[in-house]
């Protein structure tokens, strides 16, 4: 018999609200024991839904609501430089000096076979071949040397430390879709990045900290738009999203208090809030209200480690000057490498830099060197200092642009003077540290450099073995929504066990 | 003349009149049972249908009575809750305490009314009472004092020990549970400490004690002990109640204290409360338990007293490999050298190294205090720990990991500085592999007891100034594989002796330079043939150049505009040059009709 009773119905659904809301209460081991009037309840909370979502349960941490990984972890962190727009890897690391003598050919049809092309470059009548015009040299590492431009001579000496993989591929040819896809396994909008899937997996190393911070540098090239939805976190809770640090006195929006409040005042206002909150919680038990509580907290905490974060006072000589002139200028690539190795040592689960301006469409050699001229030292410097302080051991840094760059000149070629289109179907990246090979490079393109001879990595591929070495099974780090299981590699996705130490 | 200055020196302001009032609630929360009760009894044939009071001397003696006792003794009960020293369970007596008083003057009005709710309201009294009652006495005597001399008959065979097996199975321990480390750690200053000589002696005589004091080598445990707390104790000092704010229940209860301290010192019978306020005579105000309660017998006293002497050495012994008790005699003292005796520090009771769950109140303090933990691997049980962004307060790196000491395999102590407690807690965990200790600034640290660690794999020193005498600390730590020495001032001599000293070790972090290219490819020149033999690379001979020739046209034949040399096609060996990106697709759509223009012009 069905009861129509709008007031009893108003009833069960009370009672239901009430039974979910305890039994995701009691989900969380801790949640069970804590008491609901304290703070510290709804830091545990999160830590105890981690532990439901990630553990099995079947071990005793997993009981207690300890979250981790799946299973013991090489890398703890990443540092991912992304390289906005999508660099040359034919004037960087592919070195092919056979297309010296191919200056101006137009590419085979057998080459191209026939793909689409962007509509910058599809109206062109020829597709001459340009060579890179920069001097490569050959840097030592594990293998028989790397084979790096004349353009990144820092960069060339930590070779050592490099795994260079020069048969990357990604599914998108247009900035957008390609970043999104990069930085959440899908090309359309909507699912978390990876560092808020960091965040989500493994929580919070530092509390004072977000776990997943961004940090862009203004480029000098032609520069495309750089959503925030890169960082966003998608369907997971917003606490996973990406934190921007800016530059200025302001480094993390909203974060100061407003004129004329005091710190003191800020406490009670947050006590008050704090207590408001609980009771709300306790009535309704709704998850959100212990999310926003350990969120106001954070920020409050974060009001004294930021200021802390981006002062170097503290940093010797040789590390600045390891990093370059610029590393005093806030907000340039090489303030941001060593404010990510800052970030790095206190925890932070997730570094995510921009380097914008690399979309040389035309005067590339200009506009790569001024490029090149920004990234070099500094990315360097943060492999050797990351080394230096043990800290390479266990964070994976991952250098990649979304795309790489046509072998075929975009207008004008001349020896001096070429430009190039989007070129997804292979292109170069690097990673160090994290128990990725060191000293290595990884697959081969063609002579043209246009499509990959051998041992291809994909985006998904590259996730998947990032993940690996972060201690998850990528195809069990999901989360469900909408009625099915989400997952960084959606449904694909090979670790490549090549790469890997 | 003395009772006299008694008098006059009467102070009322000096009362504490609330608790001397509350006080009386147990004196007069009787009063208004016995009326209720007797109440009932006489309105027993009414009892059931309403009606209105008959009015009689009797029942208006007793109605009156009832609410004027009742209220008195809630006053009284509310003002004894207020003093404090009662846990939550005396909320609901409070509650239906209060209910009661307020339902019994409402009784009163409703006999003078000759209302005919009087005789629901005594029934109501009456159902009311019983809880209420049974509330209270629970408060006082224990929530099983109704139900525990029956407990024997519903005993399961091999059940907790009650207090009798637990006495007759001490003998020295032979083997500690979990034997886990190597036994060189036991520190031989606490081992001495066992022998409880003068005390034990002192107890005999007090108590009449004909436990074996003395018995060399005896340790008792925190479970052989308990259920002495739980006879005697833990009625007023546990859960339900605590009194004077203390609570015997659990080990971490005991070691807290209550409002007047610490009742407990590890090693110190004679100065723990816990052990001398059991053998102050019986009509001692301050003698436990209180006089007319249970008492525990003299040999409980003296295990009691036994377990806190040798508190120290036996929270240590569980941390070691020994398979005989700890030795009675000083053993034979190593260099005095490592040994700093007087204040050598020492490990909290409370350390486990056993790899048994974890307490969850442990848990508990380590996120309160902002300390990150993970668990490595959903099959593990050992945690990751990082305290780098953790307030500490009043704990310590020691109070807070002790508990959990067993289960750690990887620790960040990233800018923390920790104790040479603290160092020997971590030297002794017998799982911890990974030890990050970076930046701990400030002066030169050294290592102290953490050259004892048997786990250490890697140990992460980077910018820890250390001190000189710490390099043969590093050579010492056999478990050690890889070390990293970047920025603590380790001088060359020092790591030459510490790579001679242990070649297998990994020293990272020292002397990281960039390299040198091993080879440069000659100038690039794609625009003049270079007929160098040597070079690898592959140089453009004139013939495969086009751009040099330029296009042979200086209009374009689609659109007729002058031509840009960025646009030309190599049509059957002709480079023709067009004025945009789109004439040379008009171009090869129809090349005859645009070559006979070129031709044309």
């Amino acid at each position: 018999m069905t009861n129509h009773d709008p007031v009893a119905a108003r009833k069960l659904l009370l009672t239901r609200r009430r039974l979910f809301g305890l039994s995701a209460g009691a989900i969380g081991g801790l949640l069970g024991r804590a008491s609901l009037g304290s703070l510290l309840s709804a830091d545990a909370a999160r830590g105890a839904s981690l532990g439901a979502d990630l553990t099995s349960g079947a071990g005793p941490l997993g009981n207690l609501g300890i979250g981790g990984p799946h299973f013991p972890a090489k890398a703890k962190r990443v540092i991912y430089m992304h390289m906005e727009g999508g660099p040359s890897q034919l004037d960087l690391f592919d070195y092919k000096p056979g297309l010296r003598s191919r200056f101006d050919q137009d590419l085979p049809n057998s080459i191209r076979d026939g793909q689409r092309l962007t509509g910058m470059t599809s109206g062109q009548a020829r597709f001459p071949v340009a060579p890179s015009m920069f001097r490569f040299s050959r840097y030592p590492n594990s293998q028989d040397g790397a084979w790096i431009s004349e353009l990144l001579p820092h960069t060339g000496s930590v070779a050592r430390d490099l795994c260079v993989v020069r048969s990357m591929h990604t599914d998108a040819i247009n900035h957008e879709p390609a970043i999104t896809f990069f930085q959440t396994g899908n090309q359309v909008p909507g699912r978390p990045s990876f560092g808020s899937w960091m965040s989500y997996g493994l929580g919070n190393a530092n509390e004072n900290l977000p776990a997943f911070v961004v940090l862009i540098s203004q480029g000098f090239g032609n520069m495309q738009a750089l959503s925030e939805r890169f960082w966003s976190s998608g369907f997971l809770n917003g606490e996973h999203q990406g934190c921007k640090i800016r530059t200025g006195d302001n480094p993390v929006l909203y974060l100061k208090d407003p004129a004329g409040v005091s710190r003191k005042d800020r406490r009670r206002m947050l006590d008050l809030v704090g207590a408001l909150n609980e009771k709300e919680e306790a009535r309704s038990f709704d998850p959100e209200i212990a999310t926003r509580m350990a969120q106001y907290e954070m920020a409050y905490r974060m009001q004294m480690s930021v200021p802390d974060l981006v002062d170097f006072k503290d940093e010797t000589e040789d590390t600045l000057a390891m990093y370059g002139p610029e590393v005093q200028k806030p907000g340039t690539f090489a303030a941001n490498c060593l404010l990510a190795r800052r970030l790095a040592e206190r925890g932070v689960r997730f570094i995510q830099l921009y380097m914008r301006g690399w979309d040389a469409h035309s005067n590339l050699p200009k506009e790569i060197r001024d490029q090149t001229a920004a990234v070099d030292q500094p990315q360097a410097a943060l492999i050797r200092d990351l080394d230096q302080r043990g800290l390479l051991d266990d964070t994976i840094v991952l250098w990649s642009g979304e795309f790489g760059r046509t072998v075929y000149s975009q207008g004008t070629l001349t020896e001096t003077n070429y430009g190039r289109d989007h070129h997804p179907r292979a292109f170069s990246s690097w990673l160090a540290g994290g128990g990725f090979k060191r000293g290595i490079v990884h697959g081969e393109t063609d002579d043209f450099g246009y499509n990959i001879a051998r041992d291809p990595v994909s985006v998904h591929d590259l996730h998947a073995t990032m993940l690996h070495q972060l201690g998850f099974d990528h195809e069990r780090l999901t989360h469900r929504v909408q009625g099915r299981d989400f997952r960084l590699t959606d449904v694909e996705g090979t670790v490549q066990h090549s790469l890997l130490d | 003349m003395h009772f006299l200055k008694t008098i006059a020196s009467f102070d009322l302001s000096a009362v504490d009149l609330a608790e001397a009032i509350g006080r009386l609630h147990p004196m007069l929360l009787h009063m208004p049972i016995g009326l209720i009760v007797a109440l009932a009894i006489l309105e027993f044939p009414h009892l059931f249908k309403k009606s209105a009071p008959v009015h009689d001397r009797p029942r208006t003696v007793l109605v009156t009575l009832l609410a004027i006792t009742s209220m008195a003794s809630a006053t009284a009960g509310w003002l004894l809750h207020e003093g404090g020293g009662y846990g939550s369970p005396v909320e609901w007596h409070e509650w239906l305490g209060v209910g009661l008083a307020f339902l019994t003057v409402a009784i009163a009005i409703s006999y003078w009314r000759k209302s005919e709710t009087y005789t629901l309201g005594v029934l109501a009294a009456f159902i009311l009472l019983i809880p209420t009652a049974h509330l209270g006495a629970t408060l006082t005597h224990g929530d099983d004092f109704l139900t525990e001399p029956w407990e024997p008959a519903f005993a399961v065979k091999d059940d907790q020990p009650t207090e009798e097996v637990a006495e007759a199975k001490l003998v020295p321990q032979e083997e500690t549970e979990q034997p886990l480390l190597k036994d060189e750690q036991v520190n031989p200053g606490e081992a001495a400490d066992v022998t409880p000589a003068p005390l034990g002696d002192a107890l005999v005589e007090s108590t009449g004690s004909t436990f074996p004091v003395e018995e060399p080598g005896l340790t008792l445990t925190y479970a052989d002990i308990a259920p002495i707390l739980k006879s005697y104790c833990i009625k007023c000092h546990g859960t339900r109640k605590r009194k004077g704010d203390l609570a015997l229940h659990d080990l971490g209860s005991i070691m807290a204290g209550g409002e007047h301290g610490e009742v407990l010192v590890p090693g110190d019978p004679l100065n723990s409360k816990l052990i001398t306020t059991l053998s102050l005579p019986v009509d001692d105000d301050h003698h436990m338990p209180p006089e007319g309660k249970k008492q525990p017998s003299a040999d409980a006293i003296a295990q009691l007293t036994l377990w806190v002497q040798g508190m120290d050495s036996a929270a240590f012994a569980t941390a070691t490999e020994q398979s005989a008790p700890v030795p009675a005699e000083p053993a034979s003292t190593p260099e005095p050298s490592e040994e700093p005796a007087p204040e050598a520090p020492t490990l909290p009771t409370n350390t486990s190294f056993a790899p048994t769950a974890p307490n969850p109140d442990a848990i508990q303090a380590l996120a309160s205090r902002q300390v990150y933990v993970q668990a490595l691997g959903e099959d593990s049980d050992l945690m990751g720990l990082n305290f780098t962004a953790s307030s500490l307060g009043d704990e310590t790196i020691t109070s807070l990991l002790a508990p959990i000491a067993g289960l750690v395999g990887e620790l960040c102590l990233y800018g923390k500085r920790p104790s040479d407690q603290d160092l020997l807690l971590l030297g002794s965990m017998p799982r911890l592999a990974h030890l990050d200790m970076r930046n701990t600034g400030g002066e030169s640290m050294t290592l102290g007891s953490l050259r004892n660690s048997k786990s250490i794999t890697s140990l992460n020193l980077a910018g820890t100034t250390l001190a000189a005498a710490d390099w043969d600390a590093l050579a010492e730590m056999k478990s050690l594989k890889r070390v990293h020495l970047w920025g603590t001032g380790i001088s060359e001599d020092a790591l030459q002796a510490l790579s001679e000293q242990r070649p297998d070790l990994v020293i990272l972090g020292l002397g990281i330079e960039g390299d040198a290219p091993i080879e440069t490819e000659p100038e690039v020149d794609f625009t003049r043939f270079v007929p160098d033999a040597g070079s690898e690379e592959e140089a453009l001979t004139e013939g495969e150049h086009t751009a040099d020739a330029g296009p042979e046209n200086a209009t374009c034949p689609v659109s007729d505009k002058p031509v840009d040399p960025a646009f030309t096609v190599v049509h059957e060996g002709r480079t023709i040059g067009f004025c945009c990106a789109n004439c040379p697709k008009s171009f090869l759509a129809d090349p005859a009709k645009y070559l006979a223009i070129l031709n044309k012009n």
